[in-house]
This record gives C-alpha cells, sequence and structure tokens, in this order.
C-alpha cells in the first residue's frame, strides 16, 4: 500500500513539536509543499536531472576543496557492481532507481511503504559539502544533496522502543548482477543508533553535485554519516527499520574483527590488516608524492558527534 | 639467360628461409609480455587513472601473478603438444618478475618511501609479509636465471627453482588475505589454477 506522506505530515510534525517550534517549522512546511510540487510535477527526477533550483546552500565544508565528479562518480566501492572501484561506474546501468518505493517498519507509529518522490518530498534539499574517509585509507571532499535525517525518521514517529535504525539496500539480481555472487551477505544491511540518526550531520541523500544521484552512487536514495567510514553510508535503501536490539550489519558480520558496529573514523585504530593512521587523498600531490593527510578522529566532526560517545571505550567499540 | 632465373631463385629462397630462421615468436612474446604495461603508462600519461596508487598496484600484482602462472603451465604443455615452449618460460618468469617490481614500487610510492613504515608493515601485516617474501624469493630465481648462472649451479639450479611452487602458494596467499571480503571468489579462481598447476607435478602413480 502507498501512503502519501503529506497527509498526516502537518499532524505528526505538530505531535512532537513544541509550540514556539510549530510556528518555525510550519513556515519550513509551506517551502517543503512547495518543493513538493515541483519534484512530482518535473520529470527531473530521474538520473543525472538538475536538483539545484530545489536545493539550498549550506555552511558545511565550504572551506574544503572538492573532489571533482568524475573522481567521485568513477572511483567508489559498491559490491552489489563489483569489487574493483571502476566497476560501479560501468555496471550500475542496470539499476532502475525509478520507480522507486521505501518501507517503512518496526518500532514506529507511521509504518508503511512509501513512494520515494512522497518519501522526499516534504523536506528542503540541502547541499551540504562533506569530507569522505574510506575504511581503505583514501579520502574524497564531496558535495552531496539531501535532507537532514532526523527530520524524516521523525515523520515516522518511532516509538520509546525504537533503539536503532536499520538500513537495507536492494535485494534484485538483474538489477544488481553481482549479487550472484557470495562476495558479501546480500542485502546489503547498516545500521545506526537513534541518537547517530538523530545527529544533525545525518544526511539522507538524494544526489550530488546538484544533480540527482547516478546509479553508482547509490541512486536514489543513499545514507551519508560523514564521521563514520564509508561504508557506513549504505546506499540504494529499500526499508528503514526501528528496532530495539542492535542489528548485525553486513561488514560487521563479514569480518567482526576488522569492522565493528560504529566504524567511526579513527587514526588510533588499526584496521587488523592496514595502518588508519593516514589517508591518501584522492587527486592530490603527484605521481611520484601521493598526498597523503593525517586521519582526525571523527573524521575531524569531533565538535559535533564526541559527545554521542562519552565514557564509551572507542578502541572496544570500533 | 637460365643462371640469372637461377640465382634470382635462389635470392628468393634465401629470403624465404631468413623469414624462417630469424626468430620472430621471442619479440613477438616481449611485446605481448610488455603489453600490459604499455597500457597502464599510457593510461598514467593520459590521466585517465583517479587514483594511481590502487590503480597500478592492482594489476601490476595481478599480472605478475597471472605470468607466474603461466610460466608453471609450460610444462604440462609440452607433455600435450607437439612441440616444446620451453625456450619461451625464462622471459615469461623474468616478466612476472617485471611486473612485481612495479608493483612493490607503487607499494614504496604510496609509503612516501618512508623505510621506517615499510619495516613495521612488513613486521605487522601478515599479507604483506607473505607478498614480500614471495618477492625475496622471486628475486633469488630471477638473478639465478641467467645462462651463467645455470651453468654454475648445475644440478642445485633445478632444487633451488623448486622454490617456484613455494612462491606461487605465498602469492595466492597474499592475494587472498589482502581482498576486503573473504568470500571474494577471485583470489580462490587463481588458488584453484594453482593448485591444479601443482597438482599436475606430483606424481599421484607412486
Ligand atoms: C614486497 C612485496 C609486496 C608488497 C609490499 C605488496 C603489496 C601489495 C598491496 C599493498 C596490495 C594491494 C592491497 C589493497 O589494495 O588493499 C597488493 C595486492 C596484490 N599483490 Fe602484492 N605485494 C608484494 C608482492 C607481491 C608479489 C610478488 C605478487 C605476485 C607475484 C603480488 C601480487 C599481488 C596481487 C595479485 C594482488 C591483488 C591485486 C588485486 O586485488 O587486484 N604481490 N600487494
Amino acid at each position: 500500500m502507498m501512503k502519501k506522506i503529506t497527509e498526516y505530515f502537518v499532524t505528526s510534525e505538530a505531535h512532537y513539536l513544541n509550540r514556539r517550534n510549530f510556528i518555525k517549522q510550519s513556515a519550513r512546511l509551506g517551502v517543503g509543499l512547495a518543493t513538493f510540487r515541483a519534484f512530482s510535477s518535473s520529470a527531473e527526477w530521474m538520473q543525472g536531472g538538475g536538483l539545484s533550483d530545489k536545493m539550498i546552500s549550506t555552511d558545511y565544508g565550504k572551506e574544503l576543496a572538492l573532489n571533482s565528479f568524475k573522481e567521485i562518480t568513477n572511483y567508489n566501492n559498491f559490491y552489489e557492481f563489483g569489487t574493483s572501484k571502476r566497476n560501479p561506474a560501468k555496471n550500475a546501468h542496470t539499476l532502475k532507481p525509478k520507480p522507486w518505493h521505501v518501507k517503512v517498519s518496526g518500532e514506529c507509529l507511521k509504518q508503511g511503504d512509501y513512494d520515494l518522490e512522497d518519501f522526499i518530498a516534504p523536506y528542503q534539499l540541502e547541499e551540504r559539502i562533506y569530507r569522505f574517509r574510506c575504511v581503505e585509507a583514501w579520502s574524497m571532499v564531496i558535495p552531496w544533496v539531501g535532507v537532514p535525517l532526523a527530520s524524516a525518521l521523525k515523520i515516522f514517529q518511532p516509538t520509546s522502543k525504537a533503539k536503532y535504525v536499520v538500513f537495507k539496500t536492494l535485494l534484485d539480481k538483474t538489477q544488481m548482477p553481482w549479487q550472484n555472487r557470495p562476495t558479501l551477505d546480500w542485502p546489503y544491511i547498516e545500521g545506526l543508533t537513534i541518537a547517530e540518526a538523530m545527529n544533525p550531520l545525518s544526511l539522507l541523500v538524494v544526489g550530488l553535485y546538484g544533480k540527482t544521484l547516478p546509479n553508482q552512487n547509490g541512486a536514489p536514495l543513499r545514507l551519508v554519516v560523514p564521521w563514520k567510514y564509508g561504508f557506513k553510508n549504505i546506499k540504494s535503501i529499500v526499508s528503514i527499520h526501528f528496532q530495539e536490539t542492535a542489528p548485525l550489519n553486513t561488514w560487521q558480520g563479514q569480518a567482526s574483527s576488522e569492522y565493528g558496529f560504529y566504524a567511526n573514523v579513527n587514526p588510533a585504530v588499526d584496521h587488523p590488516r592496514w595502518s588508519q593512521a593516514r589517508e591518501r587523498i584522492i587527486g592530490g600531490g603527484s605521481f611520484f608524492s601521493p598526498e597523503k593527510r593525517k586521519t582526525k578522529l571523527f573524521n575531524g566532526y569531533g565538535n559535533e558527534v564526541a559527545h554521542l560517545y562519552t565514557g564509551l571505550d572507542l578502541v572496544k567499540n570500533f | 639467360m637460365k643462371s640469372r632465373i637461377y640465382t634470382q631463385g635462389l635470392i628468393w629462397l634465401r629470403i624465404f628461409n631468413l623469414h624462417m630462421v630469424i626468430p620472430w615468436q621471442k619479440p613477438l612474446l616481449f611485446i605481448l609480455l610488455l603489453t600490459p604495461f604499455l597500457l597502464l603508462l599510457s593510461d598514467a600519461l593520459l590521466g585517465n587513472l583517479i587514483d594511481p596508487i590502487e590503480e597500478i598496484t592492482n594489476p601490476t600484482g595481478q599480472w605478475a601473478l597471472r605470468f607466474l602462472l603461466l610460466s608453471l603451465l609450460i610444462t604440462p604443455l609440452n607433455k600435450i603438444l607437439p612441440f616444446s615452449l620451453i625456450k619461451y618460460r625464462r622471459m615469461i618468469s623474468v616478466f612476472s618478475f617485471f611486473y612485481a617490481c612495479l608493483h612493490l614500487s607503487i607499494y614504496l610510492i604510496d609509503q612516501n618511501f618512508e623505510l621506517q613504515l615499510v619495516l613495521v608493515d612488513v613486521m605487522k601485516r601478515p599479507y604483506i609479509t607473505v607478498g614480500f617474501s614471495a618477492f625475496i624469493l622471486l628475486f633469488l630465481l630471477t638473478i639465478t636465471s641467467t645462462n651463467k648462472m645455470v651453468r654454475c649451479l648445475g644440478g642445485r639450479w633445478k632444487k633451488l627453482h623448486r622454490l617456484i611452487y613455494l612462491i606461487i602458494i605465498l602469492v595466492i596467499v597474499h592475494f587472498y588475505w589482502q581482498v576486503k571480503s573473504s568470500t571474494d571468489i577471485e583470489p580462490m579462481i587463481y588458488g584453484l589454477i594453482a593448485l591444479l598447476l601443482l597438482g599436475f607435478r606430483i606424481n599421484w602413480k607412486r
């Protein structure tokens, strides 16, 4: 069953907001609905469609030097399309990002099966420039377009039992041919604590460089949590599930000694097979002297997220 | 008149013979074995590589391994084919070493030539330890591959060069230990080919 998110949007927002916030929020709602119309009426909600007239720019990462569109879209990991970093760009044309449905289930009041356009429509799209740190010790800077995960999740009214949010990637061997191989335990699963999910940095992403997400970067909907290693940023999301117990994430299940639940960027905790102290900056330096940088705790986002982990042993809980 | 035709004929015969005599197979093989390098070089020079470190490390490692396997294939092929390929084996394995050198150089570039870091890696990371051991052994076999060395070592040469079986096992382990997912089938396929080639050498009837 498809539910239109707009039907209960007003009541649900009012439900958890206090009066003062409500007024502020209603103003935003107007913007949201306008965006909704712009979205559903336009044929641009396709791969490579422009989003620049629908998004606002933000201060996030304004000072950072961007990686090129070519680098971001031709060099990444997406094992559903192959294990080499050139594979996704070559193979992801088989993915059909439209129409797309997202199932919301578990410990929340507003469960349902949502059409992606309705799902994303109520919100103001934001452009945010984030650092991206792969667990393989390389990094990029990427201008994402998306909506704060917190605002999207609050709509579903998670209950007090919702301690974790678990995301799932599409499982479809014709659209994702490498799911025929046993490389990972498909479908890909990633989870966050509810506090991590509600952190203002967490972003539900629908685009990059002002355009809708290319297939190889996780079209049409992916997660971006920039203080964690790249593999936490699950792609092509079809399911969002609220639950009380911690999930076993895909890489954690694959090699629990190498990939923990949190996967926070941490230069002091090496991957058992390589050091995490430094990162290679893609596109930086020269052939004989590639640019390196010391990796920062929480990928440099400590001010925003360190409080989530007070009292937690980050070496044990890697 | 007759003698002119005769000498002309002789000349043609000589040219034809020359064609037969000049060994073109080895230069051709040389070019073939060099091709992956030339392609990589052109990619690098044309700026087609996004992350040169990884995009050279991986293919050069793979070509080193492939040529190692190819050199191990020569002996079984000799038993099947009516002609011998043994004269090409040395060039193939020397090329394997050549690609291993490129592979190692890129790794050293990635470590910014900080030998301290390299030593820590070799001691601490099992896949590097294993790859490093394979490289040292391969180096040993390569420098003992000249005609002079073969003559000098005599019977010991054959014994020494049996190390190739150990090398191939080390390289497969190196490959398997560096992939991100333990259920990735790629190193397993190479492993299977290596096992078949090694199995061929065991005298099963004994
Ligand atoms: C000092 C010796 C060596 C070092 C330091 C070294 C280092 C490396 C590194 C850093 C990687 C890539 C790991 C990654 O991407 O995470 C790698 C992969 C690989 N290496 Fe080596 N290696 C050495 C020797 C060798 C030798 C002698 C061979 C073969 C004859 C070899 C074959 C391979 C192969 C096949 C791969 C996998 C490539 C792929 O995933 O496509 N390595 N090695």
